[in-house]
């Protein structure tokens, strides 16, 4: 599976070490001026998927997804591949990013934010959330289709924003989502909690590979 | 002689084209001409065969595996070159032989420098940088380097000089001399097989015309010419197609004794190209 890895990063070198280290460099110095971890890790998490699925993108702009399949490869094991490359470069990413946030004079965000096991549980469940959303809509629908989606879901963020005023459904909803959420973790305990949560990263990343493939396989080149 | 290609019943729809279940046989250590005019079905047949598209129906084994089910060990073992490569433009050549050759258990590093140096290939340029005959020399290159039984090559002399389509021929012909080795060939340009291939399949508009040896194509395939009385009546059914021209009528047909029993005299008959083929088969709804 390491030669997946090893094709991506030779085959968009220039570019995965260009936003290598900008990304880094502007997740950490914009981080360090914000007061908010929860924040940091949004940014961060959505600045490295797009990173992450650079590869892919290009490769659909260039019209070479061709290459990866005349490859001795199965379908699956290319997915598998980019799922293996995108959490290779969110993970590098995150370390240098942390790094340089840590090291930013007057930064708000210190150690114990950044480096806490709440941090990097929230930074682990917005990788996974966006990579396991936006993965196969890169895949179904091309760059163009994630540019339009994410476009879309700005407008849907606008409309939210508006209804919220009117009506306090969305809140209330989030607000349960968080309480179930809390009485989970009392009644697991601290470890357990955490362990529940990393399964449920595992399953959430393994139903979006299964449906990236699903829709792969379904795809003429 | 073992197969190294065997496609039965293969069926592909798109909308406004269909690939009509198509059938043929490439041996071990033969070259196959894959013809038809442009939109034929050619490079959907090719992509197939890699599985780069869904087939609808029909099967496709390669040296006796199905080409999807053991998807893996059938790719190991072919060679593609492509007329319009899908590679990653921007990357320069070396970095894309660093990134392709792991996935080859077979890759020989020392035959890719020798080829390159052979093509004259300037490793360190991006692969948009290069020549159409040097981008098709790259992807022989790297077909090559990985000791590939089954060379399928789409359109590969298209837009290059007569020196390298030349070049190119050879080189291919040498590598049936291996006899583990097949190429399966698909070219519009005509003349290109009458050297080098060993058999031809013939596809227009998404049909088999004919698989065939290619001395056999010579044997079966003519061109009749005669009187207007060729695009009458009952004969019509003899012939693919017709042609006008200012001494009389052309028509091409794969059944010269049926011509003879059905025209006494006045008849020439010559023995068809494939180009005749390829010109009478794509105005075939020209009768006169």
């Amino acid at each position: 599976m390491f030669k997946f890895i090893l094709k991506d990063f030779f085959l968009h070198k220039k570019y995965i070490l260009s936003l290598g280290i900008l990304y880094p460099l502007y997740v950490g110095w914009f981080g360090s001026r914000l007061d908010s971890p929860r924040v940091y890790a949004l940014l961060a998490a959505f600045m490295y998927m797009i990173v992450a699925l650079f590869p892919y993108t290009r490769e659909d702009k260039l019209k070479a997804v061709g290459l990866s399949l005349s490859l001795p490869a199965t379908r699956r094991e290319i997915i598998l591949g980019r799922f293996l490359t995108s959490w290779t470069l969110m993970t590098g990413l995150w370390i240098l990013g942390t790094a340089v946030a840590l090291l930013m004079s007057g930064g708000k965000l210190g150690a114990a934010h950044l480096l806490g096991l709440g941090s990097i549980l929230t930074i682990l469940a917005y990788m996974t959330a966006f990579l396991a959303v936006f993965t196969p809509l890169a895949i179904r629908f091309g760059m163009v289709g994630l540019m339009i989606f994410l476009v879309a879901m700005q407008v849907l963020g606008i409309v939210a924003m508006l209804l919220r005023a009117r009506t306090q459904t969305l809140k209330a909803l989030i607000g349960s989502v968080g309480r179930g959420v809390a009485t989970a973790q009392e009644a697991l305990g601290p470890a357990g909690a955490v362990a529940a949560v990393l399964i449920v990263f595992l399953i959430v990343n393994y139903a979006s590979f299964e449906l990236s493939v699903f829709l792969f396989k379904r795809k003429d080149y | 002689m073992d197969t190294a290609l065997e496609i039965q019943g293969l069926r592909k729809e798109y909308k406004g084209f269909i690939l009509k279940d198509i059938s043929f046989r490439l041996d071990q250590g033969t070259i196959m001409g894959l013809v038809g005019p442009n939109g034929a079905g050619k490079t959907t047949i090719i992509k197939l065969i890699l599985n780069m598209i869904r087939r609808s129906a029909g099967t496709i084994e390669v040296f006796g595996l199905d080409n999807i089910a053991h998807e893996k060990a059938v790719k190991a073992r072919i060679g593609f070159v492509h007329e319009t490569p899908a590679m990653v433009e921007d990357a320069p050549l070396k970095n894309i032989k660093t990134a392709l050759a792991p996935f080859y258990r077979s890759w020989d590093e020392r035959l890719f420098r020798r080829l390159s140096a052979e093509f004259g290939l300037p490793l360190d340029k991006k692969f948009k940088a290069l020549s159409h005959g040097m981008k098709m020399k790259f992807q022989l290159a790297l077909a090559l380097s990985h000791d590939a039984d089954l060379l399928v090559l789409d359109e590969p002399t298209s837009g290059l000089d007569p020196v390298f389509r030349r070049e190119l021929l050879e080189r291919l012909s040498g590598v049936i001399q291996d006899e583990r080795k097949s190429v399966l060939f698909s070219t519009h340009i005509t003349s290109d097989l009458e050297s080098t291939a060993d058999s031809i399949t013939f596809i227009n508009r998404g049909e088999l015309v004919f698989s065939l040896p290619k001395d056999e194509v010579r044997e079966t395939w003519a061109v009749v010419k005669g009187g207007r009385e060729l695009g009458h009546g009952s004969l019509r059914g003899l012939f693919k197609g017709f042609r006008e021209t200012p001494y009389g009528v052309e028509a091409l047909t794969s059944d010269v004794p049926a011509v003879r029993r059905a025209i006494r005299g006045g008849l020439v008959v010559d023995k068809a190209s494939i180009e005749d083929i390829m010109i009478f088969m794509d105005s075939g709804a020209s009768h006169v």
